[in-house]
């Protein structure tokens, strides 16, 4: 007759080993986890332990019970060995405890089989039947009990403590949810020990009426240690799922990524923080000369850079890889060997996990050839310009020098760099350089180039060199940068004073010939006032021998010989400046003095020549700078000139001058009757020793522009406005700053 | 030397002031009457025939051309002797006062006594 208690036990027993399978399966599929295989143990053997319970209160004789009793308490202790062993797997401790524990429990089986019918009883006399509510009954031993007991019990004790133990040590870890499942089973352990003590104790010595029931409290502990490992299954699943998710947001990224660096042609390379190898993508491995994407060994990659630049690069990845800097930039030559060369820059950062420990660094390569080209060419430009090149920083410090501005200056280029600009400027010079102007002024900010200036420079030695300073301030990545190109023209100063004394020279010679030519007429000038004061000294003579002296008409003969003579002193100190043969002096001029005084010179002559010269001076010219003597030696040309042209004209033959203030500086025009100048000759005649008369030197014209060039003026002739007949010579010279 | 009671006439044409006034002043002080002009035009806008007069005509100056101020005084049938002067004393100056139809050719600067002579000498003559 089956009763309750038969299906309580029957279902315990299904349970165990349904849970055993489950386990069972589960470690076949993850051999890894042993703690499914420990719980699949136990959960055997519960289920056996189960089978012996029930044989146990279904016996019929005493020694059936015996040997039920003696199977239930073996299984019992193989229950408690598994128990230590999973115990120990799930929460590490004293070992030498736990072996202990387990120790304990072989004297125990072998006190179990050899002595008494069990290791609860002695013997048992007999079987008493105890019937519960529902028709259920069970029986239970009635004997006396095996003094080897009280060794179950100690081993008991010991395993109470191994549990206890490790539940301490369970309380010292983390708070963690494997905590708390922990310190759960291994509590309710406490609890099932407890009970089988009690059971057992309250079975053999008080003779209670309880069956034995490991196998209930079993079965619930299996239960509740499956439920977690079963939550563990879920949660399991969860993170597949969630890395399945992951795995495809993960594909997302790395198509990402692969966009990102085929568009911005940027290449990555990792570093997992231990051994050598470096991990690049595709791009980074091209970049690289490599052919493919993967690991590859520092060594190897340091093999392809230029020579010149592995030193650099392995001493600034060794200091990276210390960790010492949190960021990694550099830029290297890469030796492909299809024999070309590329620049490339490795940018990099030290990756940390939250416990900041270094757990590898990643970072981008990409390809600044061109860049790099450009800096090249520049600083080969910058170093082989002849002229000597500094760039000015925005503070005035000198930030790059090249050779000729080393060999200028007398300083080495080292020297020269980080030096204040203001070093070499001599300090008489401070106040008007265009450097130190442009230093504190507008002028950077607009960012144009400065005309070219005049300046001294300072020398190592302390000698002044004459420079020629051009300024051209450029933009560099947001700062204010001046290029200063200095010219050396201590030589062309030299040239140009060469030339001015050539020019001088040969201005000299045409004028002695202009005036042999005018000699007679200038002679003429000097005979008028000689005549006034012969004439005018003999009839003061002639006045004062009378019987009565007339010292009226005397003292007016006597003024009148003053005046004249003053006179032909005037001509004579005129002449001999034209004459004199000095170099030239720049002084402020007045433009219509000098034309009076050009006229006067040749008055006698047109006069002669039926010559007739008419001026239009205009008021309130400025001044011109220049040299007295030669701008008078270029007007008297030009106005000989127009005299000369109109030899064919019947007098009298009409020069029309005037003066002009024009375009800040001073036009004097010189217009004849001539035949005019022929369009195709009216650059050459200025170039060339050309003319169209048959006495005059020829170089008039030529040297009266070399002249007015040095004085910064122009020359150049045109046609009188129609209907007028004739040239007109344009001299203009620029007003005096 | 003619007598002293006739009193000579001299017509200066010269464009020099300074010039003019000491020929002025030397033919006062050898008590000869003179007049100067300083121009040509000028000259012939006033010039007439006369007694024991000459002219003192300066040969190179603005506007002067010896031919034309000779013709003019032909056509007015005016008969004064012209005594020419330059300050130049090269070929040129004597052929222009060949040309003014002059009865002397003096350089300046002149000096007094050869002056008087040449106007007593073309006065008298």
């Amino acid at each position: 007759m089956l009763n309750w208690m038969h299906l309580v036990w029957l279902t315990l027993i299904c349970t165990a080993v349904l849970l055993g399978c489950f386990h069972a399966l589960l470690w076949g599929r993850q051999r890894e986890q042993t703690e499914h295989a420990l719980i699949a143990a136990i959960s055997f053997l519960v289920g056996v332990c189960g089978v012996f319970e029930m044989r146990a209160f279904l016996a019929q004789s005493p020694a059936e019970y015996a040997a039920a009793l003696r199977g239930a308490h073996t299984m019992a202790q193989l229950l408690a060995l598994i128990i230590i062993a999973y115990v120990d797997l799930i929460v590490p401790g004293r070992r030498w405890l736990g072996l202990l524990t387990a120790a304990m429990r072989l004297p125990v089986i072998v006190a179990n089989h050899f002595t008494g019918v069990s290791l609860t009883f002695l013997a048992i006399d007999e079987l008493r039947t105890v019937t519960l509510f529902g028709g259920a009954s069970f029986v239970m031993p009635m004997g006396t009990p095996n003094p080897w007991f009280a060794l179950a019990a100690l081993s008991n004790l010991v395993l109470l403590a191994f549990l206890i133990d490790r539940l301490v040590a369970v309380a010292r870890q983390p708070a963690s949810d494997e905590r708390r499942r922990a310190a759960q089973t291994i509590v309710a352990l406490i609890l099932i020990a407890l009970f089988g003590v009690i059971t057992t104790v309250a079975l053999a010595l008080f003779a209670a009426p309880v069956p034995i029931t490991i196998s209930v409290a079993m079965v619930v502990f299996a239960l509740v240690v499956t439920q977690h490992r079963a939550s563990d299954l879920l949660h399991a699943s969860e993170l597949a799922r969630r890395i399945r998710l992951t795995r495809s947001n993960l594909d997302e990224v790395t198509s990402n990524l692969r966009l990102v660096e085929d568009s911005a042609r940027l290449g990555l390379w990792q570093w997992d923080g231990e051994g050598r190898n470096i991990r690049l993508s595709e791009r980074g491995a091209l970049l690289f000369d490599r052919e493919s994407a993967g690991d590859v060994e520092f060594d190897e990659l340091l093999s392809v850079l230029d020579p010149e630049d592995r030193r650099r690069a392995q001493i600034s990845a060794a200091s990276f890889a210390t960790g010492a800097e949190g960021e990694f930039s550099g830029q290297f030559r890469v030796q492909t060997a299809s024999g070309t060369r590329r620049w490339v820059a490795v940018h990099g950062r030290l990756v940390r996990n939250p416990a900041n420990v270094l757990v590898g660094a990643h970072g981008v390569v990409f390809d600044v050839t061109d860049h790099r080209s450009n800096d090249v060419v520049f600083g080969i430009v910058f170093e082989a310009s002849p002229s000597a090149m500094l760039l000015v920083d925005e503070r005035g410090g000198i930030a790059l020098a090249n050779a000729a501005a080393a060999e200028l200056s007398g300083y080495p280029t080292a020297d020269l760099v980080g030096m204040p600009i203001d070093a070499l400027v001599p300090a008489e010079w401070q106040e008007n350089h265009g450097l130190h102007r442009l230093h504190y002024g507008t002028a950077a900010q607009r960012r144009q180039m400065l005309p070219r200036r005049e300046v001294r420079l300072l020398r190592r030695d302390g000698q002044r060199t004459a420079v020629e300073v051009t300024l051209n301030p450029v933009n560099i990545n947001g700062e204010v940068l001046v290029i200063a190109s200095v010219l050396d023209i201590t030589r062309r100063q030299q040239q140009e004073r060469e030339r001015s004394m050539q020019r001088a020279a040969l201005a000299h010679v045409a004028r002695v010939g202009m005036l042999a030519e005018l000699s007679g007429s200038l002679a003429h000038e000097i005979n008028q006032p000689l005549a006034a004061i012969l004439s005018n000294a003999q009839a003061s003579l002639r006045f004062i021998g009378r019987e009565s002296p007339d010292i009226a008409e005397v003292s007016e003969g006597l003024r009148e010989i003053v005046d004249n003579a003053k006179r032909a002193g005037e001509v004579i100190r005129r002449l001999r400046a034209m004459l004199r043969n000095e170099p030239p002096e720049f002084t402020l001029l007045d433009a219509n003095e000098k034309v009076r005084t050009v006229v006067q010179l040749l008055h006698s002559d047109f006069i002669e020549r039926g010559v007739v010269v008419a001026v239009d001076y205009a008021d309130d010219l400025p001044r011109v700078k220049g040299d007295r003597v030669q701008l008078e030696q270029v007007l008297l040309n030009l106005i000989v000139n127009a005299a000369d042209a109109m030899d064919g004209n019947e007098p009298p033959r009409w020069i029309h001058m005037s003066t002009h203030l024009d375009n800040e500086g001073v036009l004097i025009d010189v217009s004849d009757r001539g035949p005019g100048v022929a369009e195709a000759d009216r650059e050459r005649i200025f170039h060339a020793f050309v003319s169209s008369k048959a006495s005059g030197l020829g170089f008039g014209l030529a040297l009266s522009k070399t002249l007015v060039d040095a004085h910064g003026g122009r020359i150049w002739v045109t046609d009188n406005p129609p209907p007028t007949p004739g040239a007109c010579f344009h001299l203009w010279l620029p007003a005096a700053s | 030397m003619s007598g002293t009671s006739l009193t000579k006439f001299v017509y200066i044409v010269d464009d020099d002031a300074g010039v003019r006034k000491g020929l002025s002043r030397l033919l006062r002080s050898a008590g000869l009457d003179a007049r100067s002009f300083e121009s040509p035009d000028a000259f012939l806008a006033e010039v007439a025939n006369r007694d024991h007069a000459c002219v003192l005509l300066d040969i190179t100056m603005p506007g002067m051309s010896g031919p034309v101020v000779q013709a003019e005084l032909n056509r007015r049938g005016i008969t004064l002797p012209v005594i020419a002067v330059s300050a130049h004393d090269d070929p040129e100056s004597r052929t222009r006062a060949r040309a003014a139809g002059a009865r002397l050719f003096l350089r300046k600067p002149v000096d007094d006594q050869a002056l008087l002579d040449a106007i007593h000498w073309v006065t008298t003559g």
